[in-house]
C-alpha cells in the first residue's frame, strides 16, 4: 500500500498536525519511572493550580452575580425583527427537514441583526423554538435555552464565536453573537490587549464582526476559530459589565494578565468541585435491558453506514429523545464488536453499545462505543453512565450520554457551584451548561438517591503567571565555550555565520558536535547536531538543518544555558526575558512580534513554550523568541531562525 | 538502537531514542488519544514503563518494536481512562455544528487495528516488519490491513467530499 494517496495523507495530516513546539522531556520520564519526590512536588503544584483557578472562576462569577439578566422585549411575542426573506427560510427549511431531529414543522426564521466587514454583509437570524432561543449566522447555529439566559451572571450572554471566511481564503472575520437584555445598549469585544470594538444590541441581540487576514485559507488552519478574548456589556446608562467567555478552550474570568503568563489546564479531584466527592453505593455493572430486548421504545431510526462500516454487525437501534423542549435525539444502536477494542475488552462478536448524537438542521455524523464487560454487560462495574461526547460551542458544553437501568438520575456540579440536573429517558440523557463555569462533576445517583458514579469533566486552560528568572551570581556562572559566543546583531557563532551553511561548513566552523542526528533517515526526522550535550533537553546548542535540493542547511540556533555570552549584551541567558527584550530592540534594532508573555495560550507564536516573546528584524526574515520554559523549571533559552 | 541483534537497551540507549523520535511518538499517541496534551502523557508514562521494564526485556523480539509497544499500549490505556473520567471517548467531533472535524470522526469510524497501523506507517514512519513487531502481529496482515484502512478511508472521505 502507498500513502501517496493526498486525500489520505490530508486527512492523517489534518487528524494529527505536527507539533514542533512540544518538546521532549527526558527527565520527566525518569521521575515518572522512580516516582520520586519532585514528581510529587509537580502534583502538588498542580493542585494548588487547580485550586487557584477554580477559585477564580467562583470570584469571578460571584463578581458578576449582582448583575443578572433581564428582559428581553424583542423577544416577549416570539416573534423579533423582520422576516427572513423566502430564499433564508427556504434554506432553513431544507435544512431542517433533512435532519433526523428536527424543529417543529412551519418554524419561522426571523432577521435580527446585520454587519458588514470588508465589504460584506452577514445576517444573523434567529428563531424561537419552545424553551429556547436560537440564533444562525452562516453555517453556525446555537441554541440557548430561557433558563441559561435566566442563570447568566451578566446581561449578556455569547451564544458562539467563530471564524467567518469574507472574500478570499485569507480573508477572515472573527464573530461573536448572543442575546442582550433591554439595559444594553452595546456589546464590546477584543482580541488580546487590543482596542475594544463595539456592535450594537438590534432586537435583544448582537453580531460582532472583527476582520483578519490569515496566513493560511480558512479551511487549512489548524484549529479554525476565533481570536477574541474578551466580550463586556454596555448599558444603557453607561456601565460596562464583564460577560464571561471562553477563547480558544482558554477563559480570562479575572481579564486579561497584566503580567506574562502561560495557560495551563488541570483536571480537578472530586473532592475539589461542589456535590459529592466519592460513590457511597457500588456499580457492579448494568445494561439497558429494553436495548437488548429489541423493545421499541423511542422511535425506529436506524444509523448510516459509516457508523457501522457494514449493516452485518447492526443488532439494534433506537433513537431517544431526552429532553421533550429539545429537538436533540440520541441515536442508540447495538453492533456486535469487531476489532474496536482490544481482546480483553471485548471478543469478537460480543455486544457493543453505541450512541451518535442526531442533531437539528444537521446530518450528525460522530459516533462512540464503549468498552463492554467480559461478562456480556453494556457498562463496566463503576461506570454506570458513559459519555458519548462534548459537544456544540466554546460558549456552551452540551452533553449527551447513556446510563445503565439503575440510574434513576444525574447532576451536573458546575465550579462555580450551580447545579444542573440532566435530563434523562430511556437511558439516554442530554443537558447543556456554560463552558466559563466549568471544570464540573457529573454525577449519578440510583433510585434511593445513593451516588453509583462520578466523572470530572474538565473546564477551559486559564492563565497562571510565568516563572520568575532565577539569576545566577556572576561566580557561578560557566565558562563560555566557543560555540556559546554569539553576536545577536550579526548572528554569528564565535565570529562565523552558521545560518544558511551546510553540516560540513557548520562543522568546519564550530568544531564536530557532540552529537549529530537525523542526517542518514528520510522522512521526519529533523537533522541536527548537538553541541555540549547528546539530548535536547540536556544540550547547549541545537543547530537546525533543513533539507533542501543540494542537502541540508542549517536554519536555526536553539540555546539554553547560561554560558552564552552575546558580544554586547553579555550573559543573555542570566538577563530577565522583559530586561532581554528590551536590549534586543535597543541594541540591535529588532521589532516586538509578541511581547514577551503576553500571549500565554501561544496563539500566533510558531515556536512557543508558553511563557515566551518573539523579536524580528525589519524584513520579518530572522526571528528570536526567547523565554523561560515552564514546563522545565524556568529554564531560559533563545532560539534564532533565519530564513 | 542496533536492530539486527536485539539486546537489553540501555537507559542511555532508550533515551537517545526517545529525543530521537518524540516527534513521531508524539503524533501516534495523539492519534489515539485524540488530545496532544494527553499524548504527550502516554508518551512519557509509555517510556517511563520502558524504564522499569527494561530488565526483564528478552533477547528474542526487536527493541524498537517493543518500545513502541509499550507507547501504543501507554496511549491505548490513557484513551480508556479518559472514557472513564473525562470529555470524549472515542470521538469528539460531530460534524456540522461549526466545530467539529468530520476527518476525526471518518479515521475514527475505521476498526482500532487499522487505525493503528496507519498511524504508525504514516505518523511514525515505520516499515511493515517494525508495525508488526509493535501490534505484535505478522507482517502479511500489517500489509494486509493497511490495505484494507487505506481502501475504507478512501471511501469515506470520498462519501464526505461528494
Amino acid at each position: 500500500m502507498t500513502l501517496s494517496d493526498p486525500l489520505v495523507r490530508e486527512a492523517l495530516d489534518r487528524q494529527v498536525p505536527r507539533r514542533p513546539e512540544r518538546r521532549p522531556d527526558w527527565p520527566d520520564v525518569l521521575a515518572r519511572s522512580t516516582n520520586d519526590r519532585e514528581r510529587r512536588h509537580r502534583r502538588t503544584l498542580a493542585v494548588l493550580a487547580i485550586a487557584a483557578a477554580l477559585a477564580i472562576v467562583a470570584s469571578a462569577l460571584a463578581a458578576a452575580g449582582h448583575d443578572p439578566f433581564g428582559t428581553l422585549s424583542a423577544w416577549l411575542n416570539g416573534n423579533p425583527g423582520t422576516p427572513a426573506s423566502k430564499a433564508e427560510q427556504a434554506g432553513f427549511t431544507a435544512r431542517n427537514g433533512s435532519s433526523y431531529a428536527a424543529f417543529p414543522a412551519g418554524t419561522k426564521l426571523r432577521r435580527l441583526d446585520q454587519a458588514s466587514v470588508a465589504g460584506k454583509t452577514f445576517v444573523l437570524l434567529g428563531f424561537k423554538s419552545g424553551e429556547s432561543l436560537c440564533l444562525q449566522l452562516e453555517h453556525v447555529d446555537q441554541c440557548v435555552t430561557l433558563r441559561e439566559l435566566d442563570s447568566s451572571p451578566a446581561p449578556a450572554l455569547v451564544a458562539a464565536e467563530n471564524l467567518l471566511e469574507v472574500g478570499n481564503k485569507t480573508s477572515l472575520a472573527d464573530s461573536i453573537i448572543g442575546f442582550a437584555d433591554d439595559t444594553v445598549k452595546s456589546v464590546q469585544y477584543r482580541s488580546g490587549h487590543g482596542p475594544w470594538q463595539t456592535a450594537p444590541v438590534e432586537n435583544n441581540v448582537f453580531l460582532g464582526l472583527s476582520h483578519r487576514r490569515a496566513i493560511l485559507p480558512h479551511s487549512r488552519l489548524p484549529q479554525p476559530i476565533s481570536s477574541i478574548d474578551q466580550v463586556r456589556a454596555v448599558t444603557k446608562a453607561g456601565r460596562t459589565v464583564a460577560v464571561p467567555f471562553v477563547s480558544g478552550y482558554v477563559s480570562y474570568p479575572a481579564g486579561l494578565p497584566t503580567v506574562p503568563s502561560y495557560v495551563s489546564v488541570g483536571a480537578p479531584k472530586p473532592a475539589q468541585l461542589p456535590g459529592p466527592a466519592k460513590t457511597t453505593t457500588p456499580f457492579p455493572g448494568g445494561t439497558i435491558s429494553w436495548l437488548v430486548h429489541h423493545q421499541p421504545r423511542g422511535t425506529a431510526w436506524s444509523p448510516r453506514p459509516s457508523h457501522i462500516l457494514g449493516t452485518s454487525a447492526l443488532v439494534y437501534s433506537r433513537a431517544v429523545q431526552p429532553d421533550p423542549a429539545n429537538p436533540l435525539r440520541v441515536g442508540l444502536f447495538l453492533r456486535k464488536a469487531a476489532g474496536m477494542f482490544n481482546r480483553r475488552q471485548a471478543k469478537t462478536g460480543a455486544l457493543v453499545l453505541c450512541k451518535t448524537d442526531l442533531l437539528p438542521l444537521t446530518p450528525g455524523g460522530g459516533w462512540s462505543c464503549f468498552p463492554p464487560t467480559s461478562s456480556g454487560l453494556l457498562f463496566r462495574p463503576g461506570h454506570p453512565f458513559e459519555f458519548g461526547g462534548i459537544r456544540g460551542g466554546q460558549q456552551v458544553t452540551e452533553l449527551t450520554g447513556v446510563a445503565a437501568d439503575t440510574v434513576a438520575r444525574l447532576s451536573l456540579y458546575l465550579g462555580s457551584g450551580r447545579v444542573i440536573p440532566a435530563a434523562l429517558r430511556n437511558n439516554a440523557f442530554s443537558l447543556g451548561a456554560p463552558t466559563t463555569q466549568f471544570p464540573a462533576k457529573l454525577v449519578a445517583y440510583d433510585a434511593r438517591g445513593r451516588v453509583l458514579g462520578l466523572q470530572i469533566i474538565a473546564g477551559p486552560a486559564h492563565p497562571v503567571p510565568c516563572p520568575p528568572l532565577q539569576r545566577w551570581p556572576a561566580s557561578k556562572l560557566p565558562a563560555t565555550r566557543p560555540y556559546q559566543r554569539i553576536d545577536l546583531g550579526t548572528l554569528t557563532v564565535d565570529g562565523h555565520h552558521i545560518l544558511g551553511m551546510t553540516a560540513a561548513q557548520v562543522t568546519a566552523a564550530l568544531g564536530e558536535p557532540t552529537r549529530a542526528a537525523g542526517f542518514k533517515r528520510l522522512g521526519f526526522a529533523q537533522p541536527a547536531y548537538f553541541y555540549g550535550g547528546t539530548l535536547p533537553s540536556g544540550t547547549v546548542l541545537r543547530v537546525q538543518f533543513r533539507r533542501e535540493k543540494h542537502g541540508a542547511k542549517a536554519f536555526a540556533l536553539d540555546y539554553q544555558g547560561r554560558g552564552l555570552t552575546d558580544a554586547t549584551l553579555g550573559h543573555v541567558l542570566n538577563l530577565a526575558p522583559q530586561a532581554l527584550e528590551q536590549s534586543l530592540t535597543k541594541s540591535y534594532g529588532y521589532r516586538i512580534a509578541s511581547a514577551y508573555g503576553s500571549a500565554p495560550a501561544g496563539l500566533g507564536i510558531p515556536v512557543g513554550v508558553g511563557c515566551s516573546g518573539v523579536v524580528t528584524n525589519a524584513s520579518g526574515q530572522t526571528q528570536i523568541e526567547f523565554g523561560l520554559n515552564p514546563s522545565e523549571g524556568g529554564r531560559p533559552f533563545i532560539n534564532i531562525q533565519s530564513g | 538502537m542496533d536492530e539486527a541483534k536485539p539486546k537489553r537497551p540501555s537507559t542511555t540507549a532508550i533515551a537517545r531514542y526517545y529525543e530521537e523520535r518524540y516527534h513521531r511518538l508524539l503524533r501516534v499517541a495523539e492519534g489515539i488519544v485524540g488530545d496532544p496534551d494527553l499524548a504527550h502523557d502516554a508518551v512519557q508514562d509509555g517510556f517511563a514503563r520502558v524504564i522499569r521494564s527494561r530488565e526483564s526485556f528478552r533477547d528474542d523480539g526487536s527493541v524498537e518494536g517493543w518500545i513502541w509497544r509499550t507507547v501504543v499500549r501507554a496511549a491505548l490505556d490513557v484513551r480508556a481512562k479518559r472514557l472513564l473520567t473525562a470529555d470524549t471517548p472515542e470521538v469528539a467531533h460531530e460534524p456540522g455544528n461549526g466545530f467539529g472535524d468530520p476527518i476525526r470522526s471518518l479515521i475514527a469510524a475505521l476498526p482500532e487495528r487499522q487505525r493503528l497501523v496507519l498511524f504508525l506507517r504514516y505518523y511514525a514512519d515505520l516499515d511493515y516488519d517494525r508495525i508488526a513487531a509493535a501490534l505484535d502481529i505478522r507482517s502479511g496482515t500489517v500489509a494486509a490491513t493497511l490495505n484494507q484502512a487505506h481502501k475504507n478511508l478512501r471511501r469515506l472521505l470520498e462519501e464526505v467530499h461528494q
